[in-house]
């Protein structure tokens, strides 16, 4: 209980009668590093900024370091927080050093030398006017603005949206340097599935309006498995840990999401050897649960 | 050192497992040999730290590797991972499932495939054995 | 007052655009969809629009029947399918030049002005026509060119006066003013207009300067839409550009923070000063100048200069505060970063409120001790206006915040904004027709205890806020090009 981070229970949360968020629980311990998942409009934004504070739920609560933050986060709190939101929030007529002065003045440990190794590593040209700068480097500062301050949470809504490979590769890089350091948190969502596959140690996927899955990633992708039986062999209405079948041309197609050597042998035992075990990466599983 | 595929449907961890076991094995990595940081393996594939650990920690329970004080992971100075045959046949089953498979679908008897099978492990023994 | 939105009906030129780009000519499709675009871009221009063009049958075909019912039926037309859609053609036409994805179109800025070209021209030619096809003999042999003039400089004086969203809003009330002033006719007007061969130099000017403008619009790739940097003139002029604090340096002294994010420029009190007389005094002061020349020109008594400018001035205070319902949208920037709970973030984001209050009303002090003013005094519609701008600008103010924090439906806003110009109106006609004063004080003073009973209500909603909702209007635009 010590160390865990955040801590959402029973988080719900409406617009206009819709209710985007119903009934969220979940738990983050320090040094994890989870990415968040879901289509376009599950809530993964709204999830996220409510966990900071930005708007006041409908029901359930958000405890950040241990303290309640529904209505006040306070100073202690705020300075161990860093966030990265989807629309970036810069000033367009300030150049990208003066912003970042500007953000570096609320900060008292703002570091100064980390930021200037960022900056060349990353190419951000901090002598434009940030009006002028492409999506790419507006995304490489705001995520330099969340970063001065070394915060021990880190939350991420979209940071890469608009990066280029290279950039995301470096972007990654340092979020490994970070998530070395065993007591930073970063949560993140994303729609790259592959940088997710590479750093994300847990993942939470959530489809309406509550995250369905929230597990670590080698688990997902032990128990998730596709099976193709042979063409003309036909599967039994129920086995355990089926999460769904379908037909293509003559043969079925099987998946699981419990899978175990006990169902192994469920399989073989209803349906013959001759079975073809296929595992999947975190987008076809994906994809499965959509689909 | 290792060859990690972040998007098969491997986790990661059992790649590292994997392949650091198989280089045991064939004495790629001899007992002694410091195995790279987790730092520097996450930084240079790009992967979480913590699933390389887990992979490291996960060969340290088996006995494979052993951690010295202030230094890296090294491996084992006992560590032989010298299988049974029947173990090291039940290593190579999926690859023979996945020949037979294809064979099956190529409609080729056993009798060819036996042969080619033949000729090619002979290649490789005298390449092996041009190498020592 | 709000920029009005673009209409749904902006896709179709894009589309038009896009199918069929070339080189250097805009094609001729693209022009028709852009025109058919200005016509219909208001519901109720389209209606009239709608009625004109039915009446042209009529007009044409009654000839037959009853010349002098069919050429008023002709008129009719005429006002009502090219008068009436060209004096909010060019408004729109900005609007559609604000729309930065549109600008960016190959051929798209250089389309939107070749259809005011079009208008311009189709404005000056169908009178002519209309005269030569009923015989009309008294009609001016050059009055195509008359019209095709006053039209040109029409579109030229309102594009010089879009300089900020501030002169669009006050000059949307007066296009009607600018029309009647443009056609009186000075002494020295009137010399040009009645000598053909002047008035065929002012002619060929007029399409010179079409010309250059065209040009520049065609030289399209560095085009800046206006609307984006809050004013630039049709030729690309960035006007904003000119006042920012050039001179800022990063060893100078930090810029404050949080009034800086909370507004989203360096907020540095130069830069506050500087930015606020951008949008107050220096519309107002263009605006004047250009109205004073209209009176001159047409030999009326012009009202005294500096009163004009207090007075357009006083305009803008009263309703430049309706953007600052923004700074409550952009306080999301503030809630991680200050060490403060909700309501203390209100009352930092109520200090940068007044100090933006201060530092506008501080121009307006200046005005009001300019010695010749001083001399002169405002009149006593200057005073009177001065209390009713010092309230509205308040009124106005919460009313935008509190619109903005309980998410209010637009409907309801606009709603908000009419009932108070009406009521303004009502005040102005009493004074106007039965010099009574009452009214205008009574509203004046009325405006006070709403705007109280609104910042009451913003900091309750404050309190619960939510700014997953409420995001900026820059989100709306796609700054960062993630929807």
């Amino acid at each position: 209980m010590s160390t865990e981070t955040i801590n959402i229970s029973k988080l719900g949360k409406s617009f206009d009668g819709n209710s985007v968020l119903k009934g969220v629980s979940a738990a983050v311990h320090a040094g994890e590093v989870i990415g968040v998942l879901g289509l376009n409009g599950a809530g993964k934004t709204t999830l996220l900024e409510t966990l900071l504070g930005f708007c006041v739920p409908d029901s359930g609560c958000v405890r950040l370091f241990g303290r309640n933050s529904v209505h006040a986060l306070d100073t202690a709190t705020k300075a161990r927080i860093g966030f990265v939101p989807q629309c970036d929030e810069l000033v367009e007529s300030m150049h990208g050093q003066q912003y970042l002065d500007l953000i570096a003045g609320f900060y008292p440990t703002w570091n100064l030398a980390l930021i200037k190794r960022l900056t060349d590593e990353w190419t951000v040209p901090l002598n434009l006017k940030i009006n002028k700068l492409s999506v790419g480097q507006r995304q490489k500062l705001s995520i330099l603005a969340a970063l001065g301050h070394e915060p021990e949470l880190l939350v991420l809504d979209e940071p890469v949206a608009s990066l280029d490979p290279l950039a995301r590769r470096q972007f990654l890089k340092e979020l490994i340097n970070i998530s070395a350091a065993r007591d930073r948190t970063i949560l993140f969502s994303t729609h790259i599935v592959s940088d997710l596959e590479r750093i994300a140690s847990r993942v939470w996927l959530i489809k309406d309006g509550d995250i369905a899955i929230d597990t670590e990633l080698d688990s997902i992708k032990e128990h998730y498995v596709r099976v193709h039986l042979p063409p003309g062999v036909s599967a039994p209405a129920s086995l355990p840990g089926l999460l769904s079948r379908r037909q293509e041309q003559s043969s079925t197609i099987l998946v699981f999401n419990h899978w175990s050597e006990a169902t192994c042998t469920a399989v073989e035992k209803t349906c013959g050897p001759g079975f073809n075990v296929e595992v999947l990466a975190l987008e076809e599983i994906f994809l499965e649960l959509h689909a | 050192m290792f060859t990690l595929n972040p998007n098969s449907g491997i986790p990661i961890y059992r790649q590292v497992v994997e392949q650091i076991r198989r280089m045991i094995s064939s004495s790629q990595l001899k007992p002694g040999a410091a195995l790279p940081s987790v730092r520097e393996v996450a930084l240079t594939h790009a992967v979480n730290p913590m699933t390389i650990s887990k992979a490291y920690s996960l060969l340290e329970a088996e006995g494979l590797l052993e951690r010295q004080r202030g230094k890296a992971m090294t491996v084992a100075s006992g560590a032989s991972v010298r299988e049974s045959k029947t173990e090291r046949l039940q290593r190579l089953a999926p690859a023979i499932e996945q020949l037979v498979i294809a064979a099956t679908q190529l409609e080729l008897g056993i009798d060819d495939v036996l042969k080619t099978v033949r000729s090619q492990m002979e290649r490789q023994q005298h390449q092996h054995g041009d190498k020592q | 007052m709000k920029t009005p939105d673009l209409p749904q009906t902006a896709t179709v030129p894009s589309q038009a655009v896009t199918a069929s780009s070339s080189g250097t000519l805009a094609p001729p499709r693209a022009l028709l969809y852009l025109l058919h675009f200005l016509f219909t871009s208001h519901p109720i221009i389209k209606f009239v629009c709608y009625t004109g063009v039915f009446l042209l049958p009529v007009s044409l075909f009654g000839y037959f029947w009853s010349p002098t019912f069919a050429f008023g039926m002709g008129i009719y037309s005429y006002l009502a399918i090219l008068v009436l859609p060209f004096l909010v053609a060019v408004v729109q036409q900005r609007i559609l030049l604000g729309n930065r994805r549109l600008c960016l179109i190959p051929g798209f800025p250089l389309a939107s002005g070749l259809t005011l070209l079009v208008m311009t021209t189709l404005l000056a030619a169908f009178l002519p026509l209309l005269g030569s096809l009923y015989g009309i003999q008294h009609l001016s042999s050059l009055l195509g060119i008359h019209v095709f003039v006053c039209a040109s400089l029409y579109v030229a004086v309102l594009q010089f006066c879009l300089i900020s969203r501030h002169a669009l809003a006050l000059l949307s009330f007066l296009p009607f003013l600018l029309i009647l002033l443009i056609f009186q006719l000075s002494p020295y007007m009137d010399l040009v207009w009645r000598n053909p061969a002047l008035m065929l130099l002012a002619f060929l000017l007029c399409l010179a300067v079409w010309g250059l403008a065209l040009r520049s619009l065609h030289a399209g790739s560095s085009f800046k839409a206006p609307f984006q940097q809050t004013g630039a003139l049709l030729l690309g002029y960035d006007y904003n550009q000119q006042f920012a604090p050039l001179s800022w340096q990063p060893r100078h002294s930090a810029i404050p923070s949080t009034p800086s994010l909370l507004l989203g420029f360096p907020a540095a009190l130069t830069g506050r000063m500087l930015n606020m007389a951008a949008n107050v005094l220096v519309s107002p002061l263009l605006c004047g100048v250009l109205m004073l020349f209209m009176w001159n020109s047409s030999g009326k008594d012009t009202p005294y200069p500096l009163r004009l400018f207090f007075l357009l001035h006083l305009f803008i205070v009263a309703i430049y505060p309706w953007a600052w319902g923004e700074l409550a949208a952009r306080s999301r920037l503030l809630w991680l970063r200050l060490d403060t709970d909700r309501t203390q973030l209100w009352q930092t984001l109520e200090r940068q409120l007044w100090t933006q209050y201060a530092v506008m009303f501080s121009y307006t002090l200046a005005f009001l001790l300019t010695p010749l003013l001083l001399e002169q005094g405002p009149g006593t519609l200057g005073w009177y206006m001065l209390l009713l701008a010092l309230s509205a600008s308040l009124h106005n103010g919460y009313l935008n915040m509190l619109a903005r924090l309980e998410h209010w439906n637009s409907w309801v806003q606009v709603l908000s904004i009419i009932s108070f110009l009406c009521a303004i109106c009502v005040g102005l006609g009493y004074v106007a027709f039965s010099d009574n004063y009452g009214p205008l004080t009574g509203i004046s003073l009325g405006l006070l205890p709403l705007a109280l009973w609104y910042r009451q209500r913003c900091k309750s909603s404050f309190a619960s806020v939510d700014w997953v909702k409420l995001k900026p209007s820059a989100y709306k635009r796609g700054a960062s090009g993630a929807t």
